[in-house]
This record gives structure tokens, C-alpha cells and sequence, in this order.
């Protein structure tokens, strides 16, 4: 074996070992997150249902008793599912269809069609996979649809940097050459305005006459993601949450002392945020989710957690359930209030999950 | 332009991306430790563990920043104190007389930046084999960019003594 083989070997063991053994885990670290504010918010114990799933999953890896396949949504709308073999569709009723071998994926925003994205290509599909359109522009990610019913626009990441084009595929424009190569988040209570991350800072710019509204310097980088009534925009970065007013003015930050913060999705109609931390530890790994009410600082309760990684999470449109992905279980499970329910085989049926984020759409 | 998108699948779980990205950068990251080292195994886990701290910090890691330099700086830095380590212990090599010795490069690369100090052979290094400027050297290195210029000049005037 040559040197650089030797090496990979070594390198992608230490990878796969990033996903953990489990193992039986004290009760002590679910205490482990901690969640701070501007001197204000603390961690808050969590709540009986909270205890009961914990106590229920700490032994294994997986909720029990897991449907074997994906039946039905537990709430009404779709999910869009963006895997390593590309993107689906899931109706209520669990059916579903691939749209294609694509990179990324979010909805329109009624859920009418689709933007999908792949390296040298943007396009818009509908929900059953025919081409609208399509764009053809160098190393395309990140694609996201905004918009009303009659005037809508997509932004989308191109080498070129950060660009803005109609939902009709038309007016293809570059916004920003300099924007951070995350997720840019339409704010949804102003029309054609978009949140991204530039310079060390949040901006917040109309898009049709490129004025910034604000600038909001920020010391780390990360997802973007707003309160659905726009009042809140989170800063999504590993070693914290920045939420921010609609004004830029930061609120509030959520820390964790000992783990990395990989996820959050506000509740649809609230300000609660869910939150998705994971803890390593030298032979496991363990993650935990948990909705801060960013109102109310010290308001934080346990909703999930479980040995090994999980990966995105999604609310149902409805705000009753919350869609975490377990990929060290191979599930996704379902949580409303103390209610679980698991689907496993999520690799066999989709193939490996890439992401979830806004992904269940549209009642 | 691929890399960004092997970086975005490496943080998301993908073995394949994380692969290419290894594929990708092993060889100059290899090279480089090698020449600031003039060691072959001890330039195999130099580069071996800059790829195990940047898989430690992968889920950190800004995917607009070029991954190299970030890698190049952790190989080359680690090549400098192992160096002068070694240096400091008056380390001398066991010899295994029936291995065969990694052969030099065809215009004798290795002996040449070999008699060079640990800090030239680096900047040297950077310069002209991974082909940076003055000013990212600088960054790369945390020195002042006049160091940079000097270190180079003198490397340059040491390696054409000894042609």
C-alpha cells in the first residue's frame, strides 16, 4: 500500500468513527446543553414528555417498534426529501416520486413547483417532475423561491456569487459577489427580500432595487432562518444561535458549553425555536433536540435525544410536529408533544439524506 | 469549483466526497511536508494528521475559504516544528540497509532545500512548490510579509551556493 493510501485508510476511519458507537448515556448530559442569552436565557429543565422519550431511547439507537417504510405523513402537506440520490416528493399519503438526480431542492411558495439545483444547472420543476425552465450557470447551490402567487423570485448561489432570477426564469441578476456561501433566507413579511451573509455581516436587501435596509455585523457565520412571521431571524452557526429583530438588532444568542448546534427551524406561528445540538465525546456521540422559547428566556425543554448524530429537522406547515432525521438510526422520527413516531429504513427508501430544511410544505 | 461542493458533502456524512477531496490534496500536502521535513515517513504523518485535525474541524470549516491553504498551513507548520525538533534532540536516523531510500526528486529537490533551515525550507516550500505569493505566505505562516521576502531571498542565494 502507497503512502496515500495508507493515509486514506486512516483518514476515513477517524471520519466514520465521527458517527459514533453507542452507547448508554447518563442522564447528566442531556444537562449538557446550555442555553444562554444576552445574560438572560438559561437552560430550562426539560419537560415529562421530554423525560419519557429520553428514557425510552437512551438504551438504543432508534425508537422502537419503527414503521418499516414511510406510510403516511402524520400531518397534512409534503415533504421534500434531498438525498445523496436525489430529490422526492412525499404527499400525505406517503407516496412518492423522484424528481431527478439533483443537488439541491425547496419549494415554491405555495408549493406549486420546485427549484432544483445541480453543479452547472438551476431549474424549475412541477411537483411531478416536468421542466419549467432551466438556467444554466457555473457550480449552482442553495437554491430558495419566494413570493406571491403572480411575482415571485429565486435566490440561488452561483460562482459568480450570490444571484436573484424571476420564478419565470427571467431577470437573472447578480445580488452579491462577495455574499458567504450559506443559505440566504427571503424574509417572509416583506416582499422580494432576502437576508444573507456578506463581510462579516447579516444584510437585509431588497432584491428588485438592491437598497440594504440593514447590516448587522455578526462574529460567526452560519443558516439563516426566520420566525414565519418574520419578526425573527436566527443565525445558525455550531458554536451558537444569534437571533436577530426584524431590524437587525440582535436579540438574543443561544450557546451550547460543550456541543455544536447544527440545526434549527422556528415552529410555524411561533417563537419557538427547535434546536439541534450534538455532543462528542471521545468514544460516542450523542444528540439532543430542544425548543427555546426565544421570548421567554430560561424557557427551554427537551424534546428528543438519542445516541449518535441527527441530522436536519422540519415542522409540519400545521406547527404539530416535528420532523427529525436519525441518520445514525437509519429513521426519522416524529414528535408532537409526547407523541413518537418512527419511520426506519430511511437509506433503503431514499438513499442518504442530505437535507430537510424547510422542506415540509404547504397544507 | 467541485471542491466546494466535496467540502459541503464531507460536513453532510459523505465518504465519497471526503475521498475526493483526500484525492485532491494528499499529493502536495505529501510533498510539501517531505521537502520541509526531508523525512518520507515522518512527512506521511504530518500530512496523515493535518487531515485528521481538518476532519475534527470540518463541521467549522467556511466553505467559501479554498481548503488548501487552510491544509497547507497545518502541514507546514507541523513540518517546521517537527524539524526543528528533531533538530534539537540531535535526532539521528536508523538506517534499515536493506530498505531503499525514497528516491529524491530528479533534479535533487530534497538535498538541496535539505541544507536549508527549517523556517527557509518552508517558505521556499510554499513559494515555489505549492506556488503561493509573498502575501499569502505572510497569512499562511503568520509572519510579517518583509520576513517572508528576506526568508526567500536568502533561501534562494543559500540553494544556488550549493548548485
Amino acid at each position: 500500500m502507497n503512502p496515500e493510501d495508507r493515509a486514506w485508510e486512516v483518514v476515513r476511519r477517524a471520519y466514520e468513527e465521527r458517527v459514533p458507537a453507542p452507547r448508554p448515556t447518563s442522564n447528566r448530559l442531556v444537562l449538557a446543553i446550555a442555553v444562554l442569552a444576552l445574560g438572560a436565557v438559561a437552560l430550562a429543565a426539560f419537560s415529562p414528555p421530554g423525560h419519557a422519550v429520553f428514557e425510552r431511547v437512551r438504551r438504543a439507537v432508534g425508537v422502537e417498534h419503527a414503521a418499516p417504510a414511510l406510510a403516511a405523513l402524520p400531518a397534512p402537506g409534503r415533504l421534500l426529501v434531498q438525498s445523496y440520490t436525489g430529490t422526492w416528493v412525499v404527499d400525505t399519503d406517503g407516496a412518492k416520486r423522484n424528481l431527478g438526480a439533483w443537488q439541491y431542492a425547496a419549494w415554491s411558495p405555495h408549493g406549486r413547483f420546485v427549484v432544483v439545483a445541480k453543479a452547472n444547472e438551476l431549474a424549475a420543476l412541477d411537483p411531478k417532475g416536468a421542466v419549467r425552465w432551466t438556467l444554466a450557470r457555473h457550480d449552482v447551490a442553495w437554491p430558495a423561491w419566494e413570493g406571491t402567487n403572480v411575482d415571485t423570485r429565486i435566490a440561488y448561489f452561483a460562482a459568480t456569487g450570490l444571484r436573484v432570477v424571476a420564478g419565470d426564469g427571467t431577470g437573472d441578476k447578480l445580488l452579491d459577489a462577495y455574499a458567504q456561501d450559506e443559505p440566504a433566507a427571503w424574509d417572509p413579511a416583506r416582499l422580494h427580500t432576502l437576508a444573507y451573509e456578506t463581510g462579516g455581516a447579516v444584510v437585509l436587501r431588497q432584491v428588485d432595487s438592491g437598497r440594504e435596509l440593514w447590516r448587522t455585523n455578526v462574529p460567526v457565520y452560519g443558516r439563516l432562518v426566520w420566525s414565519s412571521d418574520g419578526r425573527l431571524l436566527a443565525l445558525v452557526a455550531p458554536t451558537r444561535i444569534v437571533v436577530l429583530d426584524a431590524n437587525g438588532k440582535r436579540l438574543r444568542w443561544v450557546s451550547t458549553l460543550t456541543g455544536q448546534l447544527l440545526a434549527a427551524a422556528f415552529k410555524p406561528g411561533t417563537h419557538e425555536l427547535a434546536v439541534q445540538a450534538r455532543f462528542e465525546r471521545v468514544a460516542s456521540r450523542r444528540s439532543e433536540v430542544k425548543l427555546v422559547d426565544v421570548d421567554h428566556p430560561g424557557h427551554a425543554r427537551l424534546l428528543f435525544a438519542g445516541p449518535g448524530a441527527f441530522g436536519d429537522i422540519a415542522w409540519s406547515p400545521n406547527g404539530r410536529w416535528l420532523l427529525v432525521d436519525w441518520p445514525t438510526a437509519n429513521q426519522w422520527v416524529f414528535l408532537h408533544g409526547s407523541r413518537v413516531h418512527a419511520v426506519g429504513n430511511v437509506e433503503t427508501q431514499f438513499g442518504q439524506m442530505l437535507q430537510l430544511t424547510n422542506s415540509w410544505c404547504c397544507r | 469549483m467541485a471542491e466546494r461542493a466535496w467540502i459541503r458533502g464531507a460536513q453532510r456524512g459523505s465518504v465519497a466526497d471526503l475521498e475526493r477531496l483526500f484525492r485532491e490534496h494528499w499529493p502536495r500536502a505529501f510533498r510539501a511536508a517531505r521537502l520541509v521535513t526531508g523525512d518520507a515517513a515522518a512527512a506521511e504523518d504530518i500530512a496523515q494528521e493535518a487531515f485528521l485535525a481538518a476532519i475534527r474541524n470540518l463541521d467549522r470549516f467556511d466553505r467559501r475559504r479554498p481548503f488548501g491553504p487552510w491544509l497547507h498551513r497545518i502541514v507546514v507548520n507541523r513540518a517546521i516544528d517537527w524539524t526543528r525538533a528533531r533538530k534539537l534532540r540531535a535526532e539521528v536516523e536508523l538506517v534499515d540497509a536493506a530498505a531503499t531510500p525514497p528516491p529524491d526528486e530528479p533534479d535533487g529537490t530534497f538535498a538541496r532545500i535539505g541544507a536549508l533551515s527549517p523556517e527557509h525550507r518552508a517558505v521556499i516550500v510554499l513559494r515555489y512548490v505549492l506556488e503561493y505569493t509573498p502575501g499569502e505566505i505572510a497569512s499562511l505562516l503568520d509572519l510579517p510579509r518583509g520576513t517572508v521576502n528576506s526568508r526567500l531571498r536568502r533561501g534562494l542565494d543559500q540553494l544556488k551556493d550549493l548548485q
